[in-house]
């Protein structure tokens, strides 16, 4: 397969009051086509900031990609005009957003915003007739008439089957998905990412999944990274993540979010993320998942700043930041801690 | 867009619209209830009337009688469409009222136009520029501009312009000397209508300007803006097609809601400019005493807020269709 | 927006300074204002001190233009000194602006609270009573109260107050009906405190903020108004004030400007002053509002 996407240490600072601080440090990663990739992180890890990135697209000016490479299609991004960007946003790159109420225009018949998408992109014919198609696409009961409705007057689902069929009407490559059903009924996630699997069959999408619920992952991703702080630390395919995993906060992820035993209390891992460092401050000076780890050692937790290394041995397709991970590997090291 | 949906709408706002109207008129008559002295006086105005004529207010509007039955009578005698006499002007209320209620339009809704306009772009430009120079000035002129007293613009404006400049005239509809049909007419009652209307709409502007920019920045920074632009939309599509609409509604309800305060001011302007409107009769008759003249212009400009409310009301049903549910 | 706040929110920014340098930063742009709010006052209430002339008394150099000795801001038709009028014209202003203000206060916070804290039936029709007060053209409605009632300090800020009630009525519901849920109350309530206790000791002191937001704006509104009555012949007739010399001054816009020209200004400065000393307690109260400005 060949490389879609490849994103070579990204990093996006914000612009405080006070400075500017480093929300993503340094991430790389890679999509082939049609590959389902996801990018897995608790809240405040930066994994949203690193998809906003990937479209240069911030909800303020005061964030930007400082550093980094972001490669799409053989092109490099970084150096894009904004015209070119325009281009790209929505007809090779698309992006569907977290909660689809506020994403969608109220003032707009949903119609008219599956074909904004068409319409910046210059397509001027046929434009009603791809709209009811791209709702088929989407199985929608009823395409001419839903098209003609107002957000308010759809159900949730409905509402994210809309704004996923506004981000593939013209077929992009790669389709970036932030938390696309974490604002919905549970009931209805299922369907979602049930229609989000089929879309990728069918056309030959390649996905990025941005997410923090593991259960999605398991469901729909072939290969996962896992971000802390800003950081990935463990990347592997899907099966060897959930089979095997390496990093002790994967690890502790996979813990907090297997089926309740029905004995004891729900495993969460305690403290806290730890908030973005000062840009240029010259990197950390020890692992930052040392605070919170249970098998971290002074040395050399405490000493450098692990880096991703990739896993040696047959199969292994893996990497993780993890000085000990051989070490523990066998060891259940989040017995006896959590909350 | 649901016509019928929309009239439905329409409908249950007007029915919300009666009632209200009916209230002035009760305010109206509480207001001659309590004055001072004989209602007789407020009915007639302070003025030396025939006899017959007061025996003849006394039985249309029940004086005779209890409350209930005055009110009811009073309320008869407003369906009617008979808001007393002006002694003063010789003529009945409602006439002399409609008679000035083409020139007070022209200038409040000029006003309203060039208000509507120059502070909506002005808003505009200052959301896109926020945090910026101009933003900045702006906020502070729109502050002053809603401070200052629009009387007082106007005179000064009359000094700068009538009598230092001598470009525009300052006072009445028309000059003497002008041509009194066609299109030299027109131009004249144009040139007299500058300086008015420019100093009534001072303070809407400020309203409409200062709205139009918080509301436009708050619209800017939703999320369905962001989702847009991740669609690939331009900058004129974002604004035009989204952000415009949605930052409307703060923006109408302003320009609707407010509209007792043009006429206000269109009161004192047109004592200023000796602009032959309503606010100027109001004027005339607060010195001659004319009460019923007073309290017919009270009425009758309650009566265009509440509808002008009504039609805001229909607006925004318009522009919002999540509104359109009662 | 939920992608901003939900991640920015955890971006551990700088931890918040003491709260009271904060809020006096954030109110430094109310310190000019205040300080001439400040002037007119001491300057209202030293008139006599500050100024060479009765208010009202006429002298022989009538329609004499400013920068002239003895009549620093010139004279008016029969003489008066402008300067003069000016200054004392002040209390006028002043007193009417803050008096109708307070009651409006007054009003405002009894319907206010008791519709916010009783909610139900008497919710709804103090709420459609103080709708319905919006709805009429406030200025006109006094203009006509007071021609028919008559003049005098005391009526019009009866009348004023009366026009402004509803916004702070609306203003004190909305902050006690968003407190009454919250724990405290309830804390108050279990222990035994009668509702109007409650309010009074509980919530109100917490909902002072909108409140004083309001009433700063009120005062503005109120000299506004106070103003343009004078102007319409409507104020008292025995006290020089800013309004009234405006009415004088619209005969002699021709020969002497600055008739006109320094008690429209001392009236735009003034409700300007308040205005934004109003708009500066808003920014610097709201904690929504930190970083938007």
């Amino acid at each position: 397969m060949s490389t879609l996407l490849e994103v070579e240490d990204l990093c996006v600072d914000l612009a405080a009051p006070d400075g500017t601080l480093r929300l993503v440090d340094g991430v790389s990663f890679k999509v082939a086509a049609g590959e389902t990739v996801g990018l897995v992180g608790e809240s405040g890890c930066g994994k949203s900031m690193t998809a906003f990135a990937l479209l240069n697209l911030f909800p303020t000016p005061r964030l930007k990609a400082s550093s980094g490479a972001i490669r799409f299609e053989g092109r490099d991004l970084m150096s894009l005009s904004p015209q070119a960007w325009r281009g790209m946003r929505g007809a090779r790159l698309a992006m569907v957003f977290q909660d689809p109420s506020g994403f969608l225009d109220p003032l707009m018949p949903v119609g008219r915003q599956i074909a904004e998408t068409l319409i910046s992109h210059g397509r001027k014919r046929g434009v009603a007739e791809r709209v009811h198609e791209l709702l088929a696409l989407l199985e929608m009961p009823d395409p001419a008439i839903v098209a003609g409705k107002y957000p308010h007057e759809l159900s949730g689902g409905q509402r994210q089957r809309v704004l996923i069929a506004a981000a593939l009407a013209m077929e992009p490559a790669l389709l970036i998905a932030d938390e696309p059903t974490t604002a919905l009924d549970v009931t209805v996630q299922a369907g979602i990412l049930e229609v989000l699997a089929r879309l990728r069959d069918r056309l030959g999408l390649a996905m990025l999944l941005i997410t923090h619920d593991l259960g999605v992952v398991a469901e729909i991703c072939e290969r996962v990274y896992v971000m802390y702080a800003g950081r990935i630390v463990e990347t592997a395919s899907a099966t060897e993540l959930f089979a095997r995993p390496r990093h002790p906060y994967t690890r502790g992820l996979l813990k907090s979010t297997l089926p309740f035993e029905g004995r004891g209390e729900l495993f969460s891992i305690p403290g806290r993320v730890p908030g973005p460092r000062r840009a240029g401050s010259g990197g950390p000076a020890s692992c930052r998942f040392a605070p919170r780890c249970p098998a971290a050692q002074p040395d050399p937790c405490g000493l450098r700043d692990p880096a991703l290394v990739a896993r040696q041995g047959a199969n292994e397709e893996g990497a993780d930041a993890c000085f000990r991970s051989g070490e523990i590997a066998g060891a259940d090291i989040w017995a006896g801690s959590g909350r | 867009m649901r016509a019928w949906q929309m009239l439905g709408f329409a409908a249950r706002r007007l029915l919300i619209a009666v009632p209200l109207l009916i209230s002035v008129v009760v305010v109206n008559f509480t207001l001659i209830e309590l004055a001072p002295g004989d209602p007789i006086t407020v009915l007639v105005g302070d003025y030396p009337a025939p006899d017959e004529y007061v025996a003849q207010v006394r039985k249309d509007y029940g004086l005779d009688q209890n409350l209930p039955q005055r009110l009811v009578a009073y309320l008869g005698q407003v369906a009617r469409g008979n808001l007393g006499y002006s002694f003063v002007n010789r003529q009945p209320v409602l006439e002399l009222i409609l008679e000035r209620l083409g020139a007070t339009l022209a200038l409040t809704l000029t006003s309203l136009a060039f208000a509507t306009l120059v502070g909506v772009a002005l808003g505009a430009l200052a959301a896109r520029r926020h945090g910026g120079a101009f933003d900045a000035s702006l906020q502070t002129a729109s502050l002053a501009g809603y401070s200052i007293p629009e009387f007082w613009i106007g005179q000064i404006l009359i000094i700068v312009f009538a009598v230092w400049l001598g470009w525009l005239p300052s006072q009445g509809a028309h000059s003497l000397r002008a041509p009194r049909d066609g299109f030299g007419a027109a131009l004249d009652t144009a040139s007299h209508l500058v300086l008015p209307a420019l100093a009534l709409s001072f303070r809407y502007l400020a309203l409409i300007s200062r709205m139009t920019r918080a509301s436009l920045i708050e619209v800017l920074n939703a999320d369905f803006i962001l989702a847009a632009r991740s669609r690939g939309a331009s900058e004129r599509r974002v604004l035009f097609g989204h952000a415009l609409r949605n930052a409307a509604p703060p923006v109408v309800t302003v320009i609707g809601y407010n509209l007792g305060l043009v006429l206000a001011g269109a009161t004192l302007i047109e004592s200023v400019f000796g602009w032959p409107g309503i606010g100027r009769l109001l004027f005339t008759s607060i010195s001659a005493r004319d009460y019923p003249v007073m309290t017919g212009i009270l009425l009758l400009l309650s009566a265009a807020v509440v509808i002008a409310n009504l039609l805001t009301d229909i607006v925004q049903a318009v522009i919002d269709p999540r509104v359109r549910r009662p | 927006m939920s992608v901003e706040t939900a991640e920015l929110a955890r971006e551990g920014l700088a931890p918040e300074p003491s709260r009271t340098a904060d809020f006096l930063r954030r109110m430094s742009g109310a310190r000019l204002p205040a300080l001439f709010v400040l002037t007119v006052a001491v300057v209202a209430i030293a008139a006599p001190m500050l100024t060479g002339y009765a208010p009202d008394a006429g002298g022989p150099d009538a329609l004499l233009p400013p920068l002239l000795p003895g009549h620093p801001l010139g004279t008016d038709n029969i003489g008066r000194d402008i300067w003069s009028e000016l200054a004392y014209g002040g209390r006028v202003s002043l007193t009417v602006g803050i008096l109708a203000a307070l009651t409006a206060l007054a009003i405002g916070v009894v319907v206010g609270a008791a519709a916010g804290y009783a909610g139900g039936a008497l919710d709804t029709v103090l709420m459609r009573v103080s709708e319905f007060f919006q709805t009429l053209p406030r200025f006109v409605l006094a203009l006509i109260i007071v021609a028919l009632f008559g003049a005098g300090l005391g009526k019009v800020i009866l009348v004023l107050a009366i026009l402004s009630w509803p916004q702070t009525a609306r203003v004190v519901r909305a902050s006690v009906m968003s407190l009454k849920a919250a724990p405290f109350v309830d804390a108050a309530r279990i222990g035994g405190m009668p509702g109007h206790a409650i309010v009074l000791r509980e919530i109100l002191p917490n909902a002072l903020a909108p409140i004083v937001v309001v009433t700063s704006l009120d005062v503005a509104t109120a000299i506004l108004l106070e103003a343009s009555l004078s102007f319409f012949g409507l104020g008292d007739p025995n006290l020089p004030s800013w309004g009234g010399m405006l009415n004088v001054a619209q005969e002699y816009l021709r020969q002497a400007w600055w008739m006109s020209l320094f008690p429209g200004a001392a009236i735009a400065l003034t409700v300007l002053a308040f205005n934004r000393i109003g708009d500066c307690l808003n920014a610097a109260l709201d904690p929504k509002r930190r970083g938007a400005r």
